[in-house]
Order: C-alpha cells, then structure tokens, then sequence
C-alpha cells in the first residue's frame, strides 16, 4: 500500500471497488473456491482466468451478491454482500455466462422491464433503453423479438441490459464465449468503450486472448484457488520465455524426442499432439535443432502467451 | 455508462423505491406480458363458464329440478351450482399460473435469476410472481362473476354475491400458493404438472361438493372435502349468492381455510425462491 504521504496529501490509494480475503464457497465438503485474496481498484480491468470448473463463476455470484461466501471476508463498493445485496445490487451490472433474456419480449421491451427492476420511473426506463439501443448498436432491433436475434446481438443486449442503472461496476462471465471471432470483436470494442469511462470491469474467461485483450490485471485460478496474480505481459515474463517453438513429429513421436530437445530450450512441455518448447530465441532453437538433424513435421515459432502460463501454473491446458 | 439523460435520482434513492414497491415492478411486467395474449385468454376465460353453465346448470339442472322439485339445498340447480363453478374456475387458473410461467422463470427463459441480479430480492420475486397471478385469478373470477350474474342471472343476491370475485382469487391462491412453492423445488417438469392436474386438481373439482352437496359423499370421501380449499369457497360462495343458511363459526373456519393455506403457502414460496436464486 502507497500511504498518503505526498506533501499535497492529494495521492492517496482509492478505496477498492472489491477486496476479497480468505473468500471461500463450499457446498458440502466439496470447496468450489477454497480462500482467494485479491483486490479490485476503481477503473481497473480485472480477469479471473481459468479452466471450466476452477471457480470463477462461483466467485463472481459472491461478488454479484447473489451467493453468499461460507468463508473469508469480502467487500464490494465498500459493503458486505452477505449482508447489503440489494444496495451492492442497486450499482453493479452483471452479464451472467448464459443469458437469460425474456425471448418472447421485444428488445426495447426487456431494457425498459429491466430498468424497472432497479426502480426507474417508466419514462425515464425508456429514455434509457433508447440510449442503450444505440450503443449496442440494435437499433434498427428495437422491435424485434429477443429469439430472433443472433448470438453476438443478444450478447449485445445483455450487455446493453446490464448498463441501465449506470454501473460503476460491471461483471462479465465470459462474455464472448460461443461467439464468433467478428462478434467477439465487436464486443470487445464495446468494452474498451466503457472502460475509457471509467467503468471497473471484472470478467472470467477462459480465452487468453481474450484476458490479454482485456485485462490490466488478472488472477490465474485453478481448482478454487489463485495460482498466480499480475498483469498479462507480466506474468508471461515472470512464468514463461520470450518465446516458444511448437514441434510435431508425429502423434506417437513427439514423446520420445522430447529428452533429446531440452538442450535446445529453457523448458520442454510435451502435449499428445505437439512439443513446446520454451526458449528467448525461437528461432535461433529451431535452427539449432535442424542443424542437429531432428525433422520436425511443422515447426512454428510463437510468442509466450498466457495459455503457456497456465500450462506452467497447472499443467494442464485451459481449454481441455 | 456516463450518459446524456440523467438519472433521476442516486442509486441509494432507486435501492429505497425498490424496497417499497419491488413486488409491484415483478408484478407488472408479468402482468404487461399477458396483455399479449389478451384476446384468446378472453376468449376462453368467456366461453369456458357460458359452456359450463349451459351444459350443467341448465342442461344437467333441468334433470335435477325435475326430480328434485325442492332444489338442491333449497335452490333451483342453476343457483347451486353457479357458485361452485366461479371457484372451481379460479382455482384452475390459478394453479396453472403457477406451474408452468413459474417454471419458465426458473428454468425456461431464466427471467427469475435475471430479476435476481437486480435490487429486487427473491423474496420479493416470488411475492410479484404471486401478485401477479392473484390478480389475473381476480380478472377471471370478475368475468365469471359477470357472466353468472348477468348472462344466466344465477346470483339472487348480486349485492353481496359480487363478494364471490375476491374470495374466488383467494380461494384459487390457497391451492395456486403452495404448487407455486412446489413448482419452485422442480428442475424439470417430467410430467409432475399433469400429475397435480389429474390427481389433485380432478379430485378436488369432483368432491368438493362441487357439482352435489358434500354431505351426498360417503363418510370415507368426504374428508377430501373438508381438506379441499375448493369446498370451503365455494360453501361460503353459496352464502354470499344466495345467503344459504350458515353458522357463524362456519364461516371462520372456512374463511381460515382459505386463508391459511394461501399463506402459508406464499410463506413457503418465497423462502424457497430464495433457497434456489442463492444456490
């Protein structure tokens, strides 16, 4: 913590938007999340990244106050969930995984009822949903019904939809998956959009691209717990090399020439169908390893990525 | 989102407004929804009694009167079982309003975890799911109650039979109530919706006094009636239409069994909504 010590005395740390200690879930003697720690500052974008099943959505509903922690402590916009959901509630939005739009409304119809869900008189709900309309980018939608829209469009709305209580805070899990590269992009455009207003973002995900596009800062959570914690180009400098030369040789060969290619690199990951292998200069280790006679099938020279992080991390791939 | 309009008012004010009226914002957006398909639940809402009293009060009653020429608990059949047939109306609306749109909000279309995202809380929720149904119940039994008195001129009594509308919506709610709570504990519906309309709703429209007095039943199934909320509006329906004569402490009891399983089961309800909405 920076301490308020500047002469000025203007330079203090802002009050997190949520902190999280000891944060724990557990449904019986299962622990779906088994003590996190971390906090979130105002405008941060914030990931939690990580394979189905490590967590994340579980986190998220204790941060969306519609899931009460068993364990640990945690605040968000300075009140406890546990015990003031609806005003937490009152200034969040949530953009839950699976969307749970009212399909047989219209599009205007499910801004305006979800605006009166927060207590907005009926014109204002309706001013608001124009608005939402056009940043969204449906417009010529409004009338539509919600089942005849796209994936990436409803996507939209529920994005839209979250915004009609001017969130200071927005919870995203894993807004883009089941979408199309286009549709992504789009989305995510809409995103840095309200980040360059201030809004603080905390999403799930698990699409590395998508938490490097994203995320100022993230946590890598794996079985209910933070596996490591940074910014994206810091955790690949701090967990991985530069770069990483991807070999096959073959399904059944790529396990036995393993041994053989640690000299060339810093590390060596066999996966069933390619060998990664983890050096600051890929292609100075790819020609090493020609020169040494080795025939990789295809060679491909990346840079680290936190997909490469996570392998690290847990041994394990995100996307399984 | 920084906007052009402004809010009208700080979200510590809409978290305020939203702990008054939060019902009322699930209520009317269930309610504006089945505007939507206001003509055909018209139309059957209308037909439904027209056919039922033509086939049974005066069909079947032309019967009955016949062989029965004091009337059937001193009334012309019409007059019997008119009454009987606002109940029987309001409580099968009121247990379909209770199965199917509340499982769509769970499961279908999600819409209560939607809500439960916002400042309402489930509690609320489930007491707007109620609202909402009570109301459309007591929209089917002002029909009812209209075409009864007005169309077949079968209440003698109209200035207290108009009373028949909101006891026949809490009637309908004192079974609607608890399969609403019961519908909240399903995660699918494989075939327990037609389950409750085929051995409970059924029996209960047939011994429920409903269609012949209760005391006509052998001792071994009358208790159903006893037990039936159904028996209980339509006997005090009956006193409301044509002041058939009553003890006072009947009244109470049948007014607490109304009552009390629309309670409790609204009670059950709504802790079971916020049992599923925070798991």
């Amino acid at each position: 913590m920076s301490a308020d010590t500047s002469p000025a005395g203007q330079v203090s740390e802002p009050e997190p938007v949520i902190s999280a200690s000891g944060l724990a879930k557990s449904y019986g003697d299962f622990a779906a999340v088994d003590g996190i720690d971390f906090t979130v500052t105002p405008g941060e974008s914030f990931g939690l990244l990580g394979p189905n099943g490590a967590g994340k959505s579980t986190t998220m509903r204790m941060i969306g106050a519609t899931l009460p922690r068993t364990g640990g402590q945690l605040s968000v916009l300075g009140l406890d969930p546990n015990v003031n959901g609806p005003q937490i509630r009152a200034r969040l939005g949530v953009i839950p995984q699976q969307d749970n739009l009212d399909e047989e409304l219209s599009v205007f119809d499910n801004l305006v009822f979800y605006a009166r869900y927060f207590g907005y008189p009926r014109a204002y709900a309706k001013a608001k949903a124009d608005e939402l309309l056009d940043f969204a980018n449906l417009r010529e939608k409004r009338s539509a019904r919600v089942d005849e829209l796209s994936g990436g469009m409803k996507r939209r709305l529920t994005i839209a939809r979250s915004l009609v209580n001017d969130p200071s805070l927005l919870m995203l899990d894993e807004p883009t998956t089941g979408l199309d590269p286009q549709a992504r992009h789009i989305l995510w455009d809409r995103l840095y959009r309200l980040k360059q207003q201030g809004v603080t973002l905390v999403l799930t995900t698990h699409y590395m691209d998508e938490a490097e596009q994203l995320c100022d800062r993230l946590i890598v959570v794996d079985h209910g717990r933070v596996m490591a914690e940074g910014a994206p180009s810091e955790l690949i400098r701090r967990y991985s090399t530069r770069e990483v030369l991807e070999l096959r040789f073959g399904i059944d060969r790529n396990e036995e020439q393993a041994p053989a290619l640690e000299r060339y690199c810093e590390r060596i990951e066999v996966l069933p169908d390619r060998l990664l292998l983890y050096s600051g200069d890929g292609d100075a280790a790819l020609a090493a390893i020609r020169e040494a006679g080795f025939a990789p099938l295809t060679a491909l020279v990346r840079r680290s990525s936190l997909e490469d992080v996570f392998l690290r991390l847990t041994g394990r791939s995100l996307i399984e | 989102m920084s906007t052009g309009i402004d809010a009208p008012g700080t979200h510590a004010g809409q978290h305020q407004r939203v702990r008054r009226v939060g019902p009322w914002l699930v209520a009317e957006k269930q309610l504006l929804f089945s505007l939507r398909f206001i003509k055909t639940a018209l139309a059957v809402t209308v037909l439904t009694p027209v056919f039922y009293i033509f086939s049974l009060g005066l069909g079947l009653g032309t019967v009955v009167d016949s062989a029965q020429p004091d009337g059937v608990g001193g009334v012309p059949y019409l007059l019997f079982v008119a009454p009987a047939m606002l109940a029987t109306a309001g409580m099968m609306f009121a247990v379909e309003e209770s199965t199917y749109p509340v499982m769509a909000g769970f499961r279908w279309n999600r819409g209560y975890w939607a809500a439960a995202a916002t400042t309402l809380t489930p509690a609320q929720i489930a007491l707007g799911a109620a609202l909402a149904t009570a109301i459309r119940v007591a929209v089917i039994t002002t029909i009812y109650f209209l075409i009864i008195a007005f169309v077949f001129d079968a209440v003698p009594n109209p200035l207290t039979g108009w009373l028949m509308i909101p006891l026949a919506a809490v009637g309908g709610t004192a079974l609607g109530f608890p399969v609403m709570a019961f519908t909240a504990t399903l995660t699918r519906d494989s075939g327990q919706f037609a389950l409750i309309q085929r051995v409970v709703v059924m029996p209960l429209m047939l011994f429920s006094g409903t269609f012949f007095p209760l005391a006509n039943l052998p001792l071994s199934v009358q208790w159903i009636g006893w037990l039936s909320p159904l028996w209980h509006t339509t006997e005090l329906g009956r006193l409301l239409s044509y002041h058939q004569p009553m003890p006072g402490v009947m009244i109470a009891v049948h007014l607490a069994c109304i009552f009390i399983p629309s309670a409790v089961g609204l009670l059950v309800a709504m802790r079971l909504f916020t049992q599923r909405l925070t798991s």
